[in-house]
């Protein structure tokens, strides 16, 4: 079934099924049928979870980077939670400056003062979490919310919504953070979060939009426009779908941004430094190491190869979003999963036959 | 209305809202624009001051006077903005004007030459890649620059300083030139500031994610029919490459490779600050540091009247490089 039959029978049941709640409001009702339409229901949830969350699922466990970059984030997010209780406090009873993989107690190595590396770096997850989640959910309801209507209502809307994102856009990001940081001086994660995340939501509203532009003119949009859905509704059921996957990357995307901004400030030493965290962590170690000789390196790249690999833990999946996203791969994958559209498959051969 | 007045209009609104910004920003300190003295006396001498002292103070960093009605106060900061007044700065006492024009031909030296060479290896390297699709090298090359893209800048930067500064003394660990050398127009000065560049410039190129980008769009370009034709009519390989996909896939990052330019500009504060290179990016974080607000907001008016002359230029050369572009901005990359 073609994408728009889909699309046009829903819309039509739902009407259907609206029209018949309000023509009969009593519990014992005549039309019966209504349980067809909730097995319909079950079906396309099914259908739902299958295509849209099951299948790219698959797609991104098989390719090694999605599952390289799954598991790279599950970790961090284990750490910042069950780890958090499992690994006691940091506490100065090490020997000082201790290089990693000496001592198992401190597996890490230790700093200056003697505390366990391994532990810091446990400890100031929930922190770096919380101030990539708020930036995270800021940044993205900016860029969808903005991306999708200015690039779905055109005319007005659209003209005042790219002037307010080329503006965003257009000033220079790091600068800008120095300035409101030094104005602000923010303590609290969340703050910091959305601070950092202050004019990176207009990339993403950019790109966002110029996907809509396509999407809007497709033959199933337009034909749900012409039944009469709302701008809401056609935004929400045919629109947002669509973009999903790009949703995806820009969310791995705004991540690291966020990830690798703050640290960089923290590292600066813009940002306030009383509580531990993986960009102070970096600027301690800087500033600690000496360089000639070349001593106390462990201090350093501990909080640098942490920060690191969460980069790759981002990058990698997005990468495997991209295939997700690449409908030449999809259609590959289809056929092994949910037995895919029959000219989908002969393109993907075509595509296939002709790189080779 | 003509594209290229949008195009000009989108700018200037850009530079009224970065001074704006800042205007607010000096208000929303914890005592206003007088917050600005706090940096240079105690609080008792303040408070003995004459009145109209701290007015003349307050006008000498910031560029307004701050018993003036708000309107009034605006106005006045323009003014001075427009006369290359932006304010003193507070630990080098000097404006902050010449604090900045001798660092700025620097931070212009690096940026350009990191993105000289970003583009000449990211193009080349990308399209080759996409043209190989799936070949060892590919896997092998998508494997390193993921890796590479996924460390931030600064990262690499100390790295770089760390292995090839200190490690092996092949670079120096910081400074613009050597200090034994006159500055002047001479080959050995020259060749100073390039040895004394190549760390900054290759931590900078080195991060970036241009390869992958055009690696992924000349996938793209690849499935179309025309280069299906040049394959049937048996053209060599190199010559599809370089004349046909190269050619068609780079077009969208023509916008995309000045926005990278943009972004090196901006990201010059942390490697400046790692070189100890003193560039804009340099009293940026000197003055962040230091909580110098005019200086701060000197280097970002800087940083802002910078982007904007660049990105005006590539949206109103694109249409020249690109005719298939329907006019000034119609054509967005990601």
């Amino acid at each position: 079934m073609s994408p728009s039959e889909r699309d046009i029978r829903s819309d039509a049941a739902s009407s259907q099924q609206n029209a018949g709640d309000d023509a009969d409001a009593s519990p014992a009702s005549a039309f019966s049928s209504d349980a067809d339409y909730s097995m319909t229901r079950t079906d396309e949830l099914r259908e739902l979870y299958d295509r849209k969350f099951y299948a790219p699922l698959q797609i991104l466990i098989k390719d090694y980077r999605g599952a390289l970059g799954i598991s790279i984030l599950l970790l961090y997010i284990l750490m910042g939670t069950v780890g958090v209780a499992v690994v006691p406090i940091p506490n100065q009873d090490g020997p000082r400056m201790l290089p990693w993989f000496r001592d198992l107690a401190f597996p890490l190595g230790t700093d200056g003062t003697g505390k366990s590396l391994l532990r810091m770096i446990v400890h100031a997850t929930p922190r770096m979490l919380q101030m990539m989640l708020a930036g995270t959910i800021f940044s993205l309801a900016f860029s969808v919310g903005i991306g999708t209507l200015a690039g779905f209502k055109r005319g007005m809307t659209d003209r005042i919504l790219m002037t307010v994102t080329d503006t965003a856009l257009n000033l220079p990001g790091l600068p800008l953070l120095l300035v409101l940081v030094a104005v602000l001086q923010p303590s609290n994660p969340m703050v910091i979060g959305i601070i950092l995340s202050i004019n990176g939501w207009a990339g993403g509203a950019r790109s966002l939009r110029s996907q809509v532009l396509q999407l809007r003119n497709a033959d199933h949009v337009e034909a749900s426009r012409a039944m009469g859905a709302s701008t809401g509704r056609n935004i929400q059921k045919n629109v947002l779908p669509e973009l999903m996957p790009l949703i995806m990357i820009r969310l791995m995307t705004t991540l690291r941004s966020i990830i690798f901004a703050a640290v960089g400030l923290y590292f600066l030493g813009v940002l306030p430094t009383n509580d531990n965290n993986w960009g102070v962590m970096l600027n301690r170690s800087y500033q600690a190491v000496d360089f000639e000789p070349l001593t106390n390196v462990h201090y350093l790249m501990v909080p640098l190869l942490t920060i690191s690999l969460f980069g790759i833990g981002t990058i990698f999946l997005a990468q495997a979003f991209d295939r997700v996203f690449n409908p030449r791969l999809r259609a590959k994958y289809a056929k092994t999963l949910s037995g895919g559209d029959k000219d989908d498959d002969a393109d993907a051969a075509a595509s296939e036959a002709m790189l080779e | 209305m003509h594209p290229i007045i949008g195009r000009i209009q989108q700018s200037l609104i850009t530079l009224v809202a970065a001074v704006s910004l800042g205007f607010v920003l000096i208000h929303q300190l914890p005592s206003g624009p007088l917050d600005i003295l706090f940096g240079l006396y105690d609080a008792q001498t303040i408070r003995n001051m004459d009145p109209r002292t701290i007015q003349e103070l307050t006008k000498q960093y910031t560029g307004f006077s701050s018993n003036e009605p708000l309107y009034i106060q605006y106005l006045q900061y323009w003014e001075s903005l427009l006369q290359l007044d932006f304010g003193t700065s507070v630990i080098y006492q000097e404006p902050v004007f010449e604090v900045l024009a001798p660092a700025v031909p620097w931070t212009v030296l690096v940026s350009t030459l990191a993105m000289v060479l970003n583009v000449t290896i990211g193009v080349s390297l990308g399209a080759y890649m996409a043209y190989r699709e799936g070949s060892r090298f590919d896997i092998g090359a998508t494997f390193v620059s993921v890796i590479v893209s996924a460390v931030p800048y600064y990262i690499v930067a100390i790295l770089l300083l760390i292995f090839l500064g200190f490690g092996t003394g092949l670079f120096p660990n910081g400074g613009r030139y050597a200090d034994s050398i006159t500055p002047g127009f001479r080959l050995d000065f020259i060749l100073s500031i390039l040895h004394h560049a190549a760390l900054p410039v290759l931590s900078l190129t080195v991060t970036s994610f241009a390869a992958l980008g055009l690696r992924a769009h000349s996938i793209r370009v690849l499935g179309s029919d025309y280069i299906r034709v040049a394959r049937l009519r048996g053209l060599a390989e190199r010559r599809i490459v370089f004349h046909y996909v190269l050619r068609n896939s780079i077009l969208p990052f023509y916008t995309s490779f000045v926005v990278g330019l943009v972004g090196l500009v901006s990201g010059s504060v942390i490697t400046e600050k790692i070189f100890q290179y003193v560039g804009v990016g340099w009293y940026t974080f000197k003055g962040a540091n230091a909580g110098d607000i005019p200086l701060v907001l000197g280097t970002f008016t800087f940083f802002t009247f910078a982007t904007v002359i660049m990105l005006l230029v590539v949206d109103l050369t694109y249409s020249y490089v690109d005719p298939r572009a329907e006019g000034v901005g119609a054509d967005e990359s990601f």
